[in-house]
């Protein structure tokens, strides 16, 4: 039939890929077909596409097609950064540099606590990720697993060497011996500060000075304390014994009114049994307990002023255990959370002495 | 009792095939000996228990369903969800390898881990519930089974249940009974039976003995399992039972089909490779470059797979699913149900609409189309009708046809006073087809039939039967004339020769070879327009032959049981010809106003019908889907020419065609009308255009057309003509069987695809703001920008909203004028969506982020400067004295409050950027001030977010548990130059796509 024949031909020309798959194969072109394509042809799909030989693709552009895009994207890219890095710049050049935009209880300091609440540092700490002071006391270095207590001596000598630098443009340390807080706090926010005389722990005869490796090749570590900087926070200092939490008012003195209160013990009961004797040295002339003097705050951002420093010696304590040893700051204005978590008015270290 | 199940491959090929049956044309008594039974005793109870032991029950097996648990775990673990579900299982991964390697783990990957999980779940129950809702599953073919049926069994006549009926039994069938099993018949009585459901032909059919097609379905002599005996009553021995029947194996074929992806899926699928080819390209190279930085190993892997993961768009299966189920419920509220969400967008990308003609394209009504007298055709629509009333009234011609019409008629409305009240055309009528579609029309032109009737009231009558194929009433008149008056009507050969006068402009002429040619003339116009023609005569009987009470015999028992005895006592020649009626289905109102919508929109339609040729093509010409003007003879014989635009082609010549023939027919003819074609066929057809890379769409109402519907990639069934099997078989139901609600599904379908478009682009956009931090942060040890939490808050919290009112967006421009879209090169997401959304629209709100960030640090006392590197001391628990660039120190929790801060005030300004970004997703060429903001839903939704955000972040409690904090009212403020460049970068890039169509820009970004 006549009809019948033109049909064929008809019907094999217009099917490219109906005659063999094989064929198609071998051309880099990507296979489009109405079927659904084999594994191999979607096999040779994906590497046409990765890479057309033919018309020099990668990934279904060409060279001048990457270089269009890249400009492109380089252009938006640079526009975008501009856009930031001026953004940014005038932001940076408009915001005081010495006073911070947010103080006291707008600061995101205080968010938590509704007031801004410093916490402690302590000192040594040798790693960023742990609060461990752990050293055996006969060796100076670290020997494989057997940690030195060198390292621990060495920070607390870099630390106390910030105090005795002298700052030949801004050092404007004054002598606060004795002065009202009144009297200080204009002079403050004139960009005075008071001076902390680090000579003061030798002058005493403590033995946390360098020259005697802070007693920690003795098994007597000393810990160096410090009270977080918070701009324009001032401690309000306990008045008398009524006020003070229970533990200090056996031992209250009325020089304890000119100070923020430090006292560290062992964590849990536990760790209070493994610590027999505890000394602080401070500015206080107990060695009961621990305190930073008033007329350090409030701390302004001078450019001379250097933390008051408390000295923990941990005078008698068990060897060869972890001892948690948490230090608290007293004053009517600093809160604690007794959760471990949040260290509000504290700080917490662990002790390895072996 | 174990059934078998005949779903495997083959058995389907065989389903395929024309049912094989020869019992219509074997002469009755060899019937009787195959199947060992007798007309008279029907077969013992004995015999009957052994054949039903072999064969099985005489019901359908019924549909297998799916299990509700395996239906959810498609919902659960389908396309989208289980790439969730891989980064949920990441996440895990990730926790765990971070809970035993690192001293001080973040739980951060297991909340993103739950998160994503629970969004996974959640979805997936919804999308669940929306299918349980919408689908309920009917076990429609039970249904079909007769309650009882009468047998006769060892001679005597008995009800039995059908189930128990096996082959050979002899079965009594009574008007309104359904057929119980596959029948020959071996006496009938008056028999017609309603095929519609397997044929979707709405006439009943006439069914007697006489074996006059070769067909199955048109010989006289069979009766199929599910169909209803509409009127009379027949006697027939079963051929067939249970899934063996004709419907049966409809049914069986149909379970067995399986369908192929919606298109939708098949785009989302081809998302998800994309995502998931950056997600890991970036991940991979993020986990190098950290390793050279010198990040642990298994650092770096927690690295890889938080990069990987925080790529997953964890709201986007949320927002597709609620923006399918928003389009399906505007879609119910235009007639349109859809069963399955996926299905809305297939019906926006069909390309080829194959449409059953009876019920969808017509009303399924049979109407008075034409009438022909005084040698005119008349249009005998109502609205043409009173315009030619004048001449109408005086023409005596129309009179007496109108009296001979409104006489010789069975027909009549049924009495009910509630139902004579409404207008004619709505009234319920008793009667065949034909006789109430005049009726009708003759109650509409000449008022009150029945008062009519009465006066002038029936003597004697024959009815209409297949054999003599015309009608004739003897009355008595009410003008004044004794003679009683004979009026016939039939079809036109018979009645034309019972003729020998014609009535023209009211004087009665002989029918002369003049006339007659005029008679054939008006004929083969009037069936051309497949169109059934009926021929009208009357006599005046002599008064003195036939006096006043005289006796009319006709004779009516015998004249049934031999059709050929034609023996009155009066005369049936010499009649005076009157007219033509011509009856046909009409069309609907406005489906020639769809049809040419989906012309324009270039979708392609073809009939499909079970009807003639000539019919079809009619309603095909009729309603546009045919617009060659040739003759129907011609539209035939293009089948085989390809080069003609249009054709119809017979079911018999389908039938021979092989499928190289198949494809080029459907290839090369626009505009194809298959008449006369078996649901196999349909089926076919259907299979021809997917093979074709075509989406087909198949209306359909019978249970013929239930396996096409599940084949094509969207079957749209009638709701209310449709059986309940095609309803079950198809994923969409128009609520009013009209064809134009077709077109609205198409719009919306492609209004969603666009919308999604739009969504995703949206939804993406965020990713980089969010991924971006974490990058900054390994690289340039950065305190963390934006946490985890913050991330979900966006994703599946001020995002959700926004993304889901674009699924409310008005089409750009007119959608209905384009193309359907190409499947295999128009996708859903494409490499330039993702490089707008994540390279620029994602950058803008991730230069914002930092720089809100930038800012919050640093009036907090952290300078840029001081941030880099910043990360180990900043994260570390045991660093309690972080000294800022103002002096102060800060505690750990005091440093995680102010980084929480930053991630509240980045999660902020992504909220503030996204408005214009929503805004900007509105339209893809528009400009915005074009698009205009007339969609509230969307407004309301920028609203909402803002509001949302504001929530997160003020609520005490609420925003501790969110890890947010309050933020200072300045810092809302910083964003909006970003917000404001947003807005100008992507107007003035749609202004150069608008301008500049195929510039870089153009190629670039336009997705």
């Amino acid at each position: 039939m006549a009809a019948d024949s033109t049909y064929m031909s008809a019907s094999v020309k217009s099917y490219p890929f109906s005659m063999s798959d094989k064929s198609a194969l071998n051309k880099e072109e990507i296979i489009v077909k109405d079927d659904e394509l084999t594994w191999d042809e979607q096999w040779h799909n994906f590497r046409v596409w990765c890479y057309n030989p033919k018309y020099r693709e990668v990934c279904g552009r060409d060279g001048l097609g990457w270089a269009k895009i890249a400009l492109f994207y380089f252009v938006w890219c640079m526009f975008m950064a501009g856009v930031f890095a001026s953004f940014v710049g005038i932001f940076m050049a408009i915001v005081d540099k010495r006073i911070p935009p947010y103080r006291g209880n707008s600061s995101a300091i205080a968010l938590d606590t509704s007031r801004p609440n410093p916490g402690l540092g302590f000192r040594p700490q040798v790693s960023v990720q742990k609060t461990l002071i752990k050293y055996r006391s006969s060796h100076r270095d670290t020997w494989g697993h057997r940690y030195g207590w060198g390292e621990y001596k060495e920070q607390l000598d870099q630390f106390l060497a910030y105090y005795t630098e002298a700052d030949v443009r801004y050092q404007r340390a004054i002598d606060c011996d004795g002065v009202s807080i009144d009297k200080l706090r204009p002079q403050f926010y004139d960009g005075k500060s008071c001076r902390f005389d680090i000579n003061m722990f030798r002058n005493r005869q403590t033995p946390c000075v360098t020259q005697r490796n802070f007693e920690y090749n003795f098994g007597r570590p000393c810990v160096l304390l410090k009270l977080n900087k918070i701009y324009d926070w001032e401690p309000i200092t306990y008045q008398n014994a009524a006020e003070v939490p229970e533990q200090f008012k056996a031992i209250w003195e009325s020089e304890f009114s000119d100070y923020i209160l430090v006292e560290c013990n062992g964590e849990n009961d536990v760790d209070r049994d493994f610590i027999f004797e505890i000394e602080y040295f401070s500015q206080m002339n107990t060695t009961r307990i621990g305190g930073f003097h008033r007329n350090f705050f409030p701390f302004v951002n001078q450019d001379g002023y250097r933390s008051p420093l408390i000295f923990v010696y941990f005078k008698k304590i068990e060897t060869n255990v972890l001892i948690n040893v948490e230090c608290r700051a007293y004053a009517r204005n600093i809160e604690h959370n007794d959760s471990l978590e949040f260290k509000r008015g504290s700080v917490h270290f662990e002790l390895i002495v072996e | 009792m174990f059934r078998e199940k005949l779903t495997t491959r083959k058995n389907l090929e065989a389903l395929k095939h024309e049912i094989d049956l020869d019992e219509h044309k074997l002469s009755i008594n060899e019937v009787y000996r195959r199947y060992g039974t007798s007309p008279a005793m029907g077969l013992s109870e004995e015999r009957a228990s052994v054949i039903l032991e072999r064969d099985g029950p005489n019901d359908l097996t019924p549909i297998r369903r799916t299990p509700e648990i395996v239906r959810l775990a498609k919902n659960m673990f389908g396309g989208f969800a289980m790439l969730l579900w891989i980064g949920a299982v990441l996440c895990f991964i990730a926790h765990f390898l971070e809970l035993y390697t690192l001293d001080d783990p973040q739980y951060d990957n297991m909340y993103l881990g739950i998160a994503l999980a629970s969004v996974i779940i959640i979805t997936g129950f919804f999308s669940y519930h929306q299918q349980a809702k919408s689908s309920k599953i009917m076990e429609s073919f039970k249904y079909l089974v007769p309650q009882q049926a009468c047998v006769v069994r060892h001679g005597k006549s008995r009800n039995i249940n059908p189930d128990k009926i096996v082959v050979g039994d002899i079965v009594e069938i009574q008007r309104g009974n359904r057929i119980p099993a596959d029948i020959r018949i071996i006496r009938a009585h008056g028999l017609k039976v309603d095929n519609s459901s397997l044929t979707g032909e709405c006439e009943p059919q006439v069914r007697g003995i006489e074996y006059t097609n070769d067909d199955i379905l048109e010989t006289r002599n069979l009766a199929f399992f599910g169909t209803f005996a509409v009127e009379g009553s027949c006697i027939g021995v079963v051929i067939r039972t249970g899934d063996k029947t004709f419907i049966g194996r409809i049914a069986n074929l149909t379970a067995g089909i399986e369908r192929g992806h919606t298109p939708i899926a098949v785009e989302i699928t081809h998302f998800i490779r994309i995502i998931t080819i950056i997600a890991v390209v970036v991940g991979v190279i993020f986990c190098i470059c950290s390793l050279f930085l010198g990040y642990t190993y298994v650092e770096a892997v927690v690295f890889l797979i938080s990069i990987i993961v925080a790529q997953v768009p964890e709201g986007l299966l949320a927002t597709v699913t609620v923006c399918l189920t928003l389009t399906a419920q505007r879609m119910a509220r235009k007639n349109c149900l859809v069963k399955n969400l996926e299905a809305i967008e297939t019906l926006g990308s069909t390309t080829v609409i194959c449409t059953d003609k009876t019920g969808t394209l017509t009303q399924n009504q049979m109407t008075v189309a034409h009438m022909w007298f005084d040698n005119h055709i008349i249009d005998s629509d109502i609205d043409a009708f009173h315009t030619q009333s004048n001449y109408i009234k005086y023409s005596h011609c129309w009179s007496a046809l109108a009296r001979c019409a409104t006489l010789c008629n069975t027909a009549t409305f049924t009495d009910d006073p509630n139902n004579l009240s409404k207008p004619v055309l709505q009234r319920q009528c008793e009667g065949d087809a034909s006789e109430i579609a005049i009726l009708k029309c003759m109650e509409d032109i000449t008022g009150n039939v029945s008062n009519y009737r009465s006066i002038n009231s029936k003597v004697c009558e024959v009815q209409f039967s297949s054999s003599n194929r015309y009608q004739l009433s003897i009355h008595s008149t009410d003008d004044n004339d004794e003679r009683y008056l004979l009026v016939m009507k039939g079809a036109p050969e018979k009645i034309i020769k019972n003729c020998s006068t014609i009535y023209v402009d009211g004087c009665e002429i002989e029918f002369n070879q003049f006339w007659k040619t005029q008679y054939e003339t008006a004929f083969k116009e009037l069936s051309n327009h497949g169109e059934r023609v009926l021929a009208f005569a009357d006599y005046r009987l002599p008064l003195n032959k036939y006096p006043r009470g005289y006796e009319f015999d006709c004779d009516t028992i015998n004249f049934h049981v031999n059709p050929y005895f034609e023996h009155f006592n009066f005369p049936t020649d010499g009649l005076r010809f009157l007219g033509l009626i011509s009856l046909i289905d009409p069309p609907r109102v406005n489906v020639a106003e769809a049809v040419q919508k989906c012309r324009s929109a270039g979708i392609r339609l073809l009939m499909i019908t079970g009807d003639h040729p000539l019919t079809a093509a009619a309603i095909a010409r009729y309603t546009g889907i045919i617009t060659d003007q040739d003759t129907t003879e011609q539209l035939i014989e293009n089948v085989f020419d390809n080069n003609a635009r249009s054709c119809v082609i017979h079911g018999s010549t389908l039938k021979t065609m092989n499928s190289i023939q198949l494809d080029n027919l459907i290839k090369y003819h626009q505009e194809i009308v298959f008449a006369r074609t078996s649901p196999q066929q349909k089926l076919i057809i259907v299979e021809t255009c997917q093979r074709l890379g075509e989406i087909v769409a198949v209306t359909g109402d019978g249970v013929n057309d239930s396996p096409a519907l599940k084949k094509a990639d969207i079957g749209i069934a009638m709701g209310i003509t449709g059986s309940d099997v095609s309803k079950q078989a198809s994923d969409m139901i128009l609520l009013d069987d009209n064809f134009a609600s077709i077109i609205t599904g198409i719009e919306q379908g492609r209004i969603i695809f666009d919308n999604l478009k739009k969504s995703i682009c949206y939804t993406l956009s965020s990713k980089i703001p969010e991924l971006s931090p974490f990058l900054l942060y390994m690289i340039f040890q950065i305190p963390l920008p934006l946490g985890t939490i913050a991330i979900l808050c966006i994703d599946l919290g001020t995002d959700m909203l926004p993304a889901i009112s674009l699924a409310y967006e008005r089409a750009e421009s007119d959608i209905m004028k384009r193309p359907p879209r190409d499947a295999k090169t128009e996708h859903l997401a494409t490499d330039r969506l993702i490089s707008m959304s994540y390279g620029q629209l994602g950058m803008i709100q991730a230069g914002g982020g930092f720089f809100v960030y930038t800012i919050v640090m640093a009036e907090n006392g952290f300078f840029p400067s001081r941030l880099f590197g910043l990360r180990k001391s900043w994260d570390s628990r045991s660093i309690n004295d972080l000294e800022d660039s103002y002096g102060q120190e800060w505690t750990y929790e005091q440093r995680k409050a102010l980084e929480d801060t930053c991630h509240t005030a980045f999660f902020v300004t992504v909220v503030i950027v996204q408005w214009t970004v929503l805004l900007c997703c509105k339209s893809r060429r528009n400009s915005l001030f074009r698009q205009g903001m007339s969609n509230h839903v969307l407004n309301m939704s920028i609203i909402f977010e803002t509001l949302l955000a504001i929530l997160i972040s003020y609520t005490p409690y609420i925003n501790r548990g969110l890890m947010m904090y309050p933020l200072k009212l300045h810092w809302w403020f910083l964003p909006l130059p970003f917000t404001l460049l947003v807005l100008i970068y992507d107007e003035w890039r749609k202004w150069i796509i608008r301008k500049y169509p195929g510039s870089i820009i153009d190629q670039e970004t336009s997705y």
